[in-house]
């Protein structure tokens, strides 16, 4: 359909939300004086000085950061009003909001926060849901087994080492990232120890219900409401960040992945040349990614594709209702929800337009995937 | 079939029992507290002489002073249960050094000792015998009373050691004393403690509550939780399936127009108009219309619907009386709400059709030489719409927790409401009431869409 | 087959779009609308703001403030009793009030009310079983009712001890009928003098008392069963959609001019909704009468439509409470009163009132309200000054030595940077003055850092333990004339559990405040008042922003009012207007 125009479109976005640091700001980006060339843009220093002792100055294309509040422009201005005695590269193209910021400023800045919230949340949920699933449907219920001395160590080592990591990172110290960086590791080593040390091939195996164990978790995942698992798990946060309400959405979102990823390598598992892999002694891991993943890529490119539009949704949701984002960050919902009653139809029609524009080119570019794909599935 | 569906229904027990673990753990972690919640609403600010005492009352009202568990697994230097300290203060504190690691016998004596201490300084106010310096020094003692931390704790006694006048107190002996306690109780490891507390605890009184039929009461209007759910989940079903009705009704004849004539204008232009809808946010579309379709502020032939959210009826109403009552103000958030579902069922029935159509039935009936209008209907319609109908049944305990957006925006009393409300008050009866009933509804729903499923395609064997 | 649901979708989207209700309001009928539901309604046991709104026309009080003199007027009572110094006897030292009650005055049942009735509601509050924590803080004081023996009517309050807010603690209490809350007359062997927490475990074993506690705090007297004196009684309330309140027949009160106790319109329908932009559509298309608490965006909005000029009356009162920013005097950053003071300097107040409260504001000062007549008339607010900031900082030491563009101190052998904290809570207001004081902080070289938590557990983790910085915060002030700084001013208080967050400590300050408990006259008393504001003021322990004022707009249908008094506005004494009637909405 409009396939090609989509692509760039969400290219231009994407641009925006990369370039966003040097776009907008009030900092100049290269300022020279006497003394030479400097870049108030990286450094921290008083900003007032640069102004006084240079030269010239190269300002950001948009000279307004996204929280500056104009106080030539407060109570929220006309798109196109340009301050009194200033030159035209100071106007607010697309007006201001009450406190006087820059509402094409915010756009822009707002790009980068939907597209960290998007992109981040579904790559963490993507490497959970595709991970579990994937090996749900390779393992099944029965080809995972570890000899007894597996399974005692295994279990040993998870729970001891758990009880540590939750209270070392989230009860004496709130550290989620360490928390689970450390988690997977140890969840690493458990895996080698139990390959390269206890692998005894005589001894007697049971098995791991792994594709039970993961159903049950996604099915528990789907019967407690959404609202309830975003609310609460917010609330565990000490200090709301953007990276909250990506754990957050990844959380929610994983159960997608996983579903999908287990239909679909179910599929390819029957397949002659996966069969051959097996036969001919590869490891799982590299079955699994190597000749799985890749081909049941183009169709969980669907799923990404719907899910970071549902993530950048769900996120202008919650700024709506004032959950989740800090103060300071700037967002498309929050821009949105300031501009609600209409008093500035400014603030509602260009984020609002903003973030319709993104998630219809996702949306497309995800119908797209969907009719090129393999078969053309449900 | 029977034993298929009585094993399922087996099988939700355990669900059902998990998820309320989770869920009560996941409440129990949050930063809440009922029992200064219930305060605020009896009218008591923490400036009220009695504040402490209420909390304390309704601290022991609402069983938070039980352990919560049946068993815990903590570090060593932990007490059995801290929920047994009463005193808001008194637990916060112990709760920081808690998580410095300090033992919690000695972190309790400390407290004791340094009470006393700040009890036995001398009121300096209007007493001339001490010089200012003295006084200040005196004053800053107070501090002791906030910080939690050693080194803090420890310059604060160094500076006071040369008052005489304070040091020659057995108060500041015994604090000094404890104070090193303190220090050298300070642990870098610790082994885990497995402590068995029994069912006195809050998750046993809560979940045999249950079994005898009692969710609780809310704690913010005394009703029973019951009695709470059941008129939100009323408004929630209403919407739900006013919803089902409107979307089913506009998306199959779209979608199978779209099928039948693939890929032309037609198809392609709804396809992007119904992703277009779907692509806005509801709290947009919801608040456009409100502004521009409830009053004539903008232009009296704009006037059409008549304002939501005013709902005056009486409590014994029923479902259809309701609809006959409010139809004019359910009408804007009914759009909103399928607005947002028609793409994706649209889409679902134009793809099933077209995977109807390549099918070896259709091309037989073609050789036949039927119509491809009665082909359509008598054939390739009843096949497409076996899986729609399995997926709305599937879709329905999903929207049963409601949609939180739509009923703030058009001032809906629903699940979604009730559940957030819920939880920001801190109102945790009445959030599990919703969940257990969510989760029940989700799986029997799910149970009933797979034998829906079996029933509409006889190919299907349950297992 | 495939038009059939075409066509089924328009015969049901046509019948949806032609029932548009022309609703009829009926015009004697006064439609409010709530701002949530009240939740329970019980004046002793439950007194939240929302609630008052609805019960302020079923239960009424011996005497309450009028509502636009703003002093103690009688409701039920013959006049406002004159404290008696009680010279003899077992409370030497102590105060009395003799009061009467209205002899027409009634309950539902047409049974009069008596003191039996008042010396019931106090043993209720006081009973240290029953949830009513707030009165008992104050009532607990009253320590004997002494019922006339010759007059049912007439009975004396004793307060042992002389207590600043005696008067009011022993007529603005809003008291129960006894025959219907205490049927089985639970109470009655107890005296009032028996009902201390003290003998709270005693009282518990009591079977009698326990009953009694367990039905009084039930939900049945909350919700269910509502009964007072007041002109109007409760028809229906269906949770968190409507509440509706009817005009009581043969009312015994309809000759007086009371406030209080006028019979208005006919019936008064409440209407809960929350999310203020459908309540405002509600308003402009005539299904809401009244609604109060708008933002004063709305307000103006609404205010300078020309088309709603005619259509609307619009109030806004002085609202008794106001903002300020509580600052952590304790913290080394900010012990400096000049410190605080630059920090002061540095927020545009006046900017802050013309663009978020759009001018409906007032500045303050200090911790009492601007309308009150202890208010200290001759402190002036501190000015938007950031040069005058600049210098206070560098007087104080405070310059960026290491050029990171913060300014920093040396503090007890340590380099300390000047960044600080706010903490806020959901509130729009607080979120922008964070983010102003954010922005003109930069310019002086102060960092702040703005951190969002729910309010409940900045009071839990930052407030109570003065682990924190900035945190804004609203204080709540009654009506009535003297307030109790003490909570919040006294350097005693500066302990865990008590309010002084802002550990402020000034010795004279101290005295002051102990020295107003124990002054008796009117005029000495308010000097005093006047006095600690202006030690206040100079010490600058907080920054004091201004106090908002109410917003109400009322349908022209009605002859409206409104006052200071909360919530703003009282239905009952609304008339329908002339022109209004006939004229179809």
């Amino acid at each position: 359909m409009s396939y090609k125009i989509t692509k760039y479109i969400l290219l231009f976005f994407l641009l925006m939300a990369l370039l966003s640091p040097i776009i907008v700001g009030e900092r100049p980006l290269i300022c020279k004086s006497e003394s030479g060339f400097s870049f108030p843009f990286v450094s921290q220093s008083h900003l007032k000085d640069h102004f006084n002792k240079n030269a010239w100055c190269v300002l950001p294309l948009i000279p307004y950061g996204p929280s500056t509040m104009d106080p030539a422009a407060q109570q929220g201005v006309k798109p196109l009003y340009c301050p009194e005695g200033k030159s035209i590269k100071f106007t607010h193209w697309l007006g201001t909001d009450r406190l006087g910021r820059d509402v094409l400023a915010g756009i822009v800045y707002g790009t980068a926060t939907a597209f960290k919230i998007g992109f981040f949340s579904i790559f963490l949920s993507f490497l959970i849901g595709v991970t579990l699933g994937m090996s749900a449907a390779y393992f099944g219920d029965d080809l995972w087994r570890l000899n007894l001395m597996q399974w005692v160590f295994g279990c040993l080592v998870l729970l001891i080492s758990s009880y540590y990591l939750w209270y070392e990172f989230l009860i004496f110290s709130v550290d989620v990232f360490s928390f689970i960086i450390y988690f997977l590791i140890i969840v690493a080593g458990i895996f080698v120890i139990n390959r390269y040390l206890f692998n005894r091939t005589n001894a007697k195996r049971f098995a791991i219900p792994l594709d039970t164990l993961v159903m049950k978790l996604v099915e528990i995942r789907k019967s407690i409401p959404g609202l309830f698992l975003i609310l609460s798990l917010i609330m565990l946060f000490p200090k709301p960040s953007l990276w909250n309400i990506v754990i957050v959405i990844s959380l929610m979102m994983w159960t997608d992945f996983a579903r999908f990823a287990r239909a679909e390598t179910l599929a390819v598992k029957g397949e002659t040349y996966i069969q051959s892999a097996r036969v001919l002694g590869y490891n799982s891991l590299r079955i699994l990614f190597i000749h799985i993943l890749p081909n049941i890529l183009p169709t969980l490119l669907v799923v990404i594709c719907f899910n970071i539009s549902s993530a950048i949704i769900l996120e202008s949701s919650l700024s709506f209702l004032g959950i989740g984002l800090p103060v300071e960050e700037i967002s498309w919902g929050k821009l949105l929800a300031e501009g609600r009653n209409m008093k500035l139809w400014w603030l509602v029609v260009f984020p609002g337009f903003a973030i319709f524009a993104v998630v219809l080119c996702l949306n497309i570019l995800a119908t797209h995937f969907q009719n090129i794909g393999p078969k053309n599935n449900l | 079939m029977w034993f298929y569906v009585v094993k399922k229904v087996l099988l939700i027990i355990p669900t059902v029992i998990l998820v309320m673990v989770l869920a009560f753990f996941l409440s129990k972690l949050t930063p809440s507290d009922a029992a200064e919640s219930l305060m605020n609403l009896q009218g008591v600010l923490p400036q009220n002489s009695n504040s402490k005492q209420v909390y304390e009352n309704n601290y022991k009202q609402l069983n938070l002073d039980k352990p919560v568990f049946y068993l815990s697994v903590q570090p060593d230097f932990y007490p059995d249960n801290i929920n047994a300290l009463i005193s808001h203060t008194k637990r916060k504190e112990v709760e920081t050094f808690l998580k410095q690691k300090y033992a919690f016998e000695q972190i309790v004596r400390y407290q004791q000792d340094r009470d006393i201490f700040i009890n036995s300084l001398p009121k300096t106010q209007n007493d001339t015998t001490y010089s200012s310096e003295t006084k200040t020094k005196i004053e800053a003692c107070k501090k002791l009373l906030f910080t939690t931390s050693i080194d803090e704790i420890q310059n604060i006694i160094k500076s006071i050691s040369d008052v005489p006048a304070i040091t020659s107190n057995d108060s500041f002996i015994a604090l000094k004393a404890s104070m090193q306690e303190l220090k050298s109780a300070k642990t870098q490891r610790y082994l885990p403690k497995l402590v068995w507390h029994g069912t006195n605890n809050q998750f046993h009184l809560w979940v045999s509550g249950i079994f005898t039929g009692n969710m609780g009461v809310s704690i913010k209007d005394g009703r029973n939780v019951a009695d709470k759910i059941g008129p939100a989940i009323k408004w929630t079903m209403l919407l739900l399936i006013l919803n089902l009705i409107f979307t089913f009704l506009i998306a199959v004849p779209i979608g199978v127009y779209s099928g039948y004539k693939k890929n032309s204008f037609f198809d392609s232009f709804s396809n992007l108009f119904w992703l277009m809808l779907y692509s806005m946010p509801v709290f947009w579309i919801a608040s456009m219309l409100i502004i521009y379709f409830t009053s004539d502020t903008y232009a009296a032939w704009l006037n059409i619907f008549p304002p939501p959210g005013s709902w005056v009826m009486t409590e014994d109403m029923g479902l259809l009386e309701m609809v006959g009552r409010f139809s004019g103000q359910l009408v804007l958030p009914i759009i909103c709400l399928v607005a947002n579902d028609i793409a994706y069922l649209s889409r679902l029935t134009r793809n099933n059709i077209i995977f109807q159509q390549m099918k070896g039935f259709v091309t037989m009936a073609k050789a036949k030489g039927l119509d491809d209008r009665k082909i359509l209907t008598r054939h390739v319609l009843p096949n497409a719409l076996i899986p729609i109908i399995t997926i709305i049944a599937g879709s329905i305990p999903a929207g049963l927790s409601g949609s939180l957006i739509i009923e703030v925006i058009f001032n809906i009393p629903g699940m979604g409401r009730l559940m957030f409300d819920s939880i920001y008050s801190s109102d945790w009866n009445v959030v599990f009431g919703i969940l257990i009933i969510i989760t029940i509804f989700t799986i029997i729903f799910l149970l009933l869409a797979d034998l829906l499923y079996g029933w509409l395609n006889p190919k299907i064997k349950l297992a | 087959m495939s038009r059939i649901p075409f066509a089924l979708i328009y015969v049901l989207f046509i019948g949806l779009l032609s029932c548009k209700n022309e609703r009829k309001l009926e015009d004697t009928t006064i439609n409010i609308r709530l701002k949530k539901d009240p939740e329970r309604i019980n004046p002793l046991l439950f007194p939240n703001p929302t609630a008052r709104e609805v019960y302020q026309y079923l239960h009424l009080p011996l005497a309450d403030f009028d509502p636009a003199t703003l002093e103690l007027s009688p409701i039920l009572i013959k006049s406002i009793p004159k404290p008696i110094a009680i010279d003899t006897g077992m409370y030497k030292g102590g105060l009395s009030f003799n009061i009467e009650i209205l002899d027409a005055a009634k309950w539902d049942n047409g049974s009069p009310i008596t003191a039996e009735d008042y010396v019931f509601t106090i043993k209720a509050i006081n009973l240290p079983l029953t949830n009513a924590a707030k009165y008992r803080d104050y009532t607990q004081n009253i320590t004997d009712v002494i019922v006339d023996k010759t007059n049912p009517k007439k009975f004396t309050v004793v307060f042992a001890k002389d207590y600043m807010l005696a008067l009011v603690t022993a007529v603005n209490i809003e008291i129960y009928p006894k025959y219907y809350y205490d049927p089985n007359s639970a109470l009655d062997t107890y005296k009032v003098t028996d009902f201390v927490q003290e003998n709270k475990t005693e009282l518990e074993a009591d079977s009698t008392l326990s009953k009694f506690a367990a039905a009084f705090n039930g939900n049945d007297f909350s919700r269910e069963k509502l009964s007072g004196s007041g002109p109007y009684a409760i028809q229906s309330w269906v949770a968190d959609q409507s509440i509706i309140l009817v005009k009581k027949e043969d009312y015994w009160a309809q000759d007086l001019d009371i406030p209080l106790l006028a019979q208005g319109p006919d019936k008064m329908v409440f209407h809960i909704i929350p999310d203020e932009l459908s309540a405002v559509t509600q308003l402009k298309a005539g299904t809401i009468d009244v609604i109060n608490e708008i933002s004063a965006e709305n307000y103006q909005e609404l205010s300078k439509d020309p088309s709603l000029i005619d259509k609307f009356s619009f109030y806004h009162p002085a609202l008794m409470k106001h903002y300020l920013i509580n600052m952590n005097n304790g913290n080394p950053k900010l012990s400096d009163k000049n410190v605080r003071k630059a920090i002061a300097h540095l927020l545009e107040v006046d900017n802050v009132i013309a663009n978020i409260e759009k001018g409906m504001a007032v500045r303050v000062v200090g911790p009492i309200h601007p309308v009150k007549k202890t208010h200290n008339k001759s402190l002036s607010p501190i000015a938007f000054d950031i040069p005058a900031a600049e210098k206070l900082l560098s007087e104080a030491g405070w310059k960026d030595t290491n050029g990171n563009g913060t300014i920093d101190k040396n503090i007890e052998g340590k380099t300390t940077e000047m960044e600080l904290e706010i903490l806020i809570s959901g509130q729009e207001l607080g979120k922008q003055l964070a983010l102003i004081l954010q922005q003109n902080a930069a310019k002086v070289g102060i960092k702040i850092n703005i951190t969002q938590k729910e309010f409940k557990q900045i009071r839990a983790e930052n407030l109570k333990t003065r682990n924190y910085d900035l945190v804004p915060t609203i204080i709540s002030q009654d009506v009535q004339a003297w307030d109790d700084l003490k909570n919040d001013w006294h350097s005693s208080n500066d302990t865990p559990d008590g309010s002084n967050y802002n550990s402020y400590k000034n010795t004279e300050v101290d005295r002051l405040l102990d020295k107003i408990l124990a002054t008796k006259d009117n005029g000495e008393r308010i000097k005093l008042y006047q006095d600690i504001q202006e030690k206040i003021y100079n010490d600058h322990p907080a920054i004091f922003l201004y106090a908002p004022e109410e917003k109400i707009v009322v349908s022209k249908k009605w002859i409206s009012s409104s006052t200071v008094k909360r919530p703003g506005y009282m239905a009952n004494t609304f008339k329908l207007s002339k022109n209004a009637v006939g004229s179809p909405n």
